[in-house]
């Protein structure tokens, strides 16, 4: 997984691309503290370039719900496509967290 | 040849140097076997005489190549130092005589010789030795490159030790994981009883697996066959198989509870025990052999594929995977089944292989291939593991289910 941030105001994007694996773990704790700290009411994860997920990857969604619920902030998957959207469908994350499929559709 | 080059310093009462790598299982290293090979009389004595004052009381002595060759045999020192221009056996033949021999492939074996040309230098290394002193010889210089030479060759051997114990157990742990798979005589048993068939392979990518899957009867017409697949896999996700195994092997079948009750069930259970990132995706399929109906309940498992009047089709189903929220709830697809159709439900490495974002198998390219895999039941797991063996070279990431269910043809009114 590459990531970068974007921090305005009550606005936190997080834009992840690539693959988001069982090895990125570290990173993506580290990323929620980063939201955590930052005080945030919203944060987005786009993921209009992550081009694959795995289990270990929605897990780490998981952790991140949970910490948006007893730290206070929104979370939303914006552009989520492909195998990432399949995936996402399959799991009903929908009923976790709010996503925003990609428009293309794809 | 003799020769020793010794100051105050070298005999200095200093104490041999505490070893850093205690934690690894190398420890003191004065009680180490030390084979000393040479033929002066006066070397040998300064060579003892040196190491036993730091601390080396485990040494042995032999008066030429020949001797010291049966003596390493007999004794297996930890580490040899051996002189190179001796009579009846040289100490180039010391060293190509120890290392045709398995047990003295690692040993150390440190050559000393006083005369240090480059090519020589090459002979002593291409005979076999580890390492090379010169002449006259270094109290400390012989001591620096024994301890070193002795941590190596017991790192290495508490390396193997270890490796050799997780091995083992590993192994032993695999073995219990294979029992709680469906026995060769529960599945005969089955068969018998009902108009069913089964093929099924299951494949951990590191020993140990996070997939588990069982078929158990419901009541005289129906069975439960259900497939999990734990978060990540490997040690962690293996002994969450053995949670959900026991969970349900304690609880008694209720014929009556839906397969999505069943799910939520399930899923309770694995909030409660289960630390929060880790989950499990599970596909139930309760077939009624009597009222020829198929129910799916799912838990963000692979959508199962029904092949019915000879086509396959992927099952729309969908569900939040167990252990992550208690609110979580389960729906049901039921289908037609009738004698001649099939259920297979499979792992996500099946349609992640070789890469998630560019599979050999999507689930909709899945269906085409399985129409077109004409052979018999039993052999169907293994064609599309060889089909993906062909697309991953070093192996599956991922632990590998296929169980294949079919519904015996012509065997219907014998329900």
């Amino acid at each position: 997984m590459d990531l970068t941030t974007e921090h305005q105001g009550n606005q936190f994007t997080a834009f992840l691309s690539g693959q988001l694996k069982y090895q990125d773990n570290t990173e993506f704790r580290r990323l929620i503290e980063e939201i955590n700290a930052a005080k945030v009411r919203n944060c987005v994860f786009d993921l209009s370039q992550l081009t694959a997920i795995d289990s270990a990857g929605l897990g780490m969604l998981v952790i991140a719900s949970d910490n948006s619920e007893t730290h206070g902030w929104e979370i939303v998957l914006r552009g989520v496509k492909g195998q990432v959207r399949k995936v996402l469908d399959l799991s009903r994350f929908d009923k976790l967290m709010t996503v925003i499929p990609d428009p293309s559709g794809e | 040849m003799v020769g020793s080059l010794l100051t105050k310093s070298d005999f200095s009462t200093t104490p041999l140097p505490a070893s850093n790598l205690r934690e690894l299982g190398v420890d003191r290293v004065g009680d180490a076997r030390v084979l000393l090979i040479e033929d002066s009389s006066f070397a040998r004595k300064t060579i003892t005489a040196i190491l036993s004052n730091y601390g080396f009381d485990n040494l042995r002595c032999a008066a030429d190549g020949a001797e010291g060759v049966r003596m390493a045999i007999e004794w297996s020192p930890e580490v040899i130092i051996t002189d190179l221009f001796m009579p009846v056996k040289s100490g180039f033949d010391v060293c190509k005589d120890l290392r045709r021999l398995p047990e003295f492939h690692e040993t150390p074996i440190i050559v000393q010789t006083s005369s240090d040309t480059p090519a020589l230098r090459g002979d002593v290394f291409e005979a076999g030795a580890s390492d090379l002193i010169t002449k006259p010889i270094n109290a400390r210089e012989l001591l620096s490159r024994l301890i070193v030479h002795l941590e190596r060759i017991r790192l290495i051997d508490s390396l193997k030790a270890y490796r050799n114990q997780m091995r083992e157990e590993l192994d032993a742990a695999k073995a219990m994981q294979m029992e709680l798979l469906p026995a060769d005589n529960l599945i005969a048993q089955l068969e018998q009883t009902y108009p069913a068939r089964f093929a099924w392979h299951s494949q951990p990518c590191q020993g140990l697996a996070g997939d588990i899957w069982d078929v158990r009867a419901l009541d005289e017409n129906s069975i439960r066959l259900w497939a999990a697949d734990f978060t990540g896999h490997g040690v962690r996700s293996a002994l969450n198989t053995f949670r959900l195994n026991t969970f349900v092997r304690t609880r008694e079948v209720n014929p009556n509870q839906s397969p999505e009750d069943w799910l939520a069930s399930l899923n309770v259970f694995l909030c409660d025990v289960l630390p929060l990132g880790q989950f499990a995706t599970l596909l139930c399929c309760d077939i009624d052999f009597a009222a020829g109906k198929v129910k799916f309940a799912s838990a963000g498992a692979p959508e199962p594929v029904l092949r019915r009047a000879g086509r396959h089709e992927l099952i729309d189903i969908s569900g939040m995977p167990i252990g992550i929220s208690k609110r979580a709830e389960f729906g049901v697809t039921v289908r037609d089944m009738g004698p001649g159709d099939s259920i297979f439900a499979y792992s996500d490495a099946l349609t992640e292989t070789p890469s998630a974002d560019d599979p050999l198998f999507t689930p909709e390219n899945l269906v085409c291939s399985l129409d077109a895999l004409t052979c018999d039941l039993a052999s169907k797991p293994a064609r599309l593991l060889s089909r993906l063996m062909e697309v991953s070279e070093k192996g599956l990431d991922d632990d590998l289910t296929l169980v294949f269910v079919e519904w015996q043809e012509g065997a219907r009114e014998e329900v």
